[in-house]
């Protein structure tokens, strides 16, 4: 089979970063699992977004012709699957779109991530880990203000990074419950946009800061907030 | 602004009507109580109607959350229907929208009911 995906590089939408050479996915910095062909959709998915990706597309350059394998089914799978990756929904979706009886499309905005020395376009590099990026201390102290890329009024804070960690999972297994039930219990902070809060720590900048907020139904109270949610801090 | 709530039946289903916040302090406990009594009662179905509810933070989220999972457990049901504005953002935020049944009126919630029932 040859190869699908295209020329190496990275890409980022919303919460998330693909790395196309080592075929991972990442939400917030944490690792995602997706695999095989629901991963190789979401690369060809992203070769091209905004545009149809059509079903006779994503036989041709995932099945084999020379195999008998109900493509339909493997193909439906395949799409769930991605989906509760990036926890996505087919009915109200934020990522993958369906187009009935024709095929896909990716619907959010791609960035394209520049190419960091050390890696020619197209090789492969085995890395176990993204090296963490530099402590920011200069940001200790500073004061910052959450925000939401999607534009709702509201983001879960948790508590630690352990918690994070946490929802990220429960997120990546579909487990509403889960996030509700961290919620009640206040391990997830519901918190407004705009409220400010106080960088205490930013030792893994790109993953996020631990923080105390500094107004609102949680005054005083310490969080851990991923970078999307941190406005005000370059 | 205090929450106001409303009890009343359609056959063995008890629906709440909320009106007002339902927000940390006497509200979320008022809330809470009341689910608790319907939990704690014969008659386990309740449809929880947020037409009129305008706020809600973390302790009424906390108090649903509880209350649906106790309701649950007890072999019980609990629906909410009409969030709107910014509730209905809170409930996608903490993705009760997909843990709790949510309909839009009033009628379906009671045909879902009405099916699960019948389906048992």
């Amino acid at each position: 089979m040859r190869d699908a995906f295209p020329v190496a590089t990275e890409l980022c939408f919303g919460a998330y970063h693909v790395d196309l050479r080592t075929g991972e996915l990442r939400k917030h910095g944490r690792k995602v699992r997706l695999a095989g062909r629901p991963f190789q959709i979401l690369a060809l998915l992203l070769e091209q977004p905004g545009e149809l990706l059509t079903r006779k597309q994503l036989q041709e350059r995932l099945w084999p012709r020379d195999t008998f394998v109900d493509f339909e089914h493997g193909v439906n799978a395949a799409i769930q699957t991605l989906r509760r990756a990036l926890c996505d929904s087919h009915k109200k979706p934020r990522y993958v779109e369906t187009l009935p009886r024709r095929g896909y499309r990716f619907i959010a905005a791609v960035e394209t991530v520049p190419a960091t020395a050390g890696g020619s376009p197209g090789s492969v590099v085995h890395q176990k880990e993204k090296p963490a990026a530099a402590a920011r201390s200069d940001w200790i102290g500073r004061i910052a203000k959450i925000c939401d890329d999607a534009g709702r009024n509201y983001v879960l804070l948790p508590i630690t990074e352990e918690i994070f960690a946490e929802m990220n999972d429960c997120e990546a297994a579909n487990d509403d419950l889960g996030i509700s039930l961290l919620v009640a219990a206040e391990k997830l902070l519901l918190v407004n946009c705009g409220t400010k809060v106080k960088i205490l720590d930013a030792r893994n900048p790109d993953l996020g800061c631990k923080v105390r907020i500094l107004d609102g139904q949680f005054v005083g109270e310490k969080a851990f907030a991923s970078r999307a949610h941190l406005s005000g801090l370059s | 602004m205090s929450l106001r709530i409303s009890v009343r039946k359609s056959g063995t289903v008890t629906i709440l009507d909320l009106m007002g916040c339902i927000t940390f302090g006497a509200a979320a406990d008022a809330f809470k109580a009341q689910l608790r009594e319907i939990a704690e009662s014969a008659e386990r179905d309740v449809i929880v109607n947020f037409a009129e509810v305008s706020q809600i933070d973390s302790s009424g989220v906390g108090a649903l959350v509880q209350s649906y999972v106790s309701l649950t457990r007890g072999g019980g049901t609990l629906i909410v229907i009409n969030p709107v504005g910014n509730v209905r953002e809170v409930f996608e935020v903490t993705h009760l929208n997909r843990t709790i049944a949510t309909y839009a009126d009033e009628a379906a919630a009671l045909a879902s009911l009405r099916s699960t029932s019948a389906g048992a």
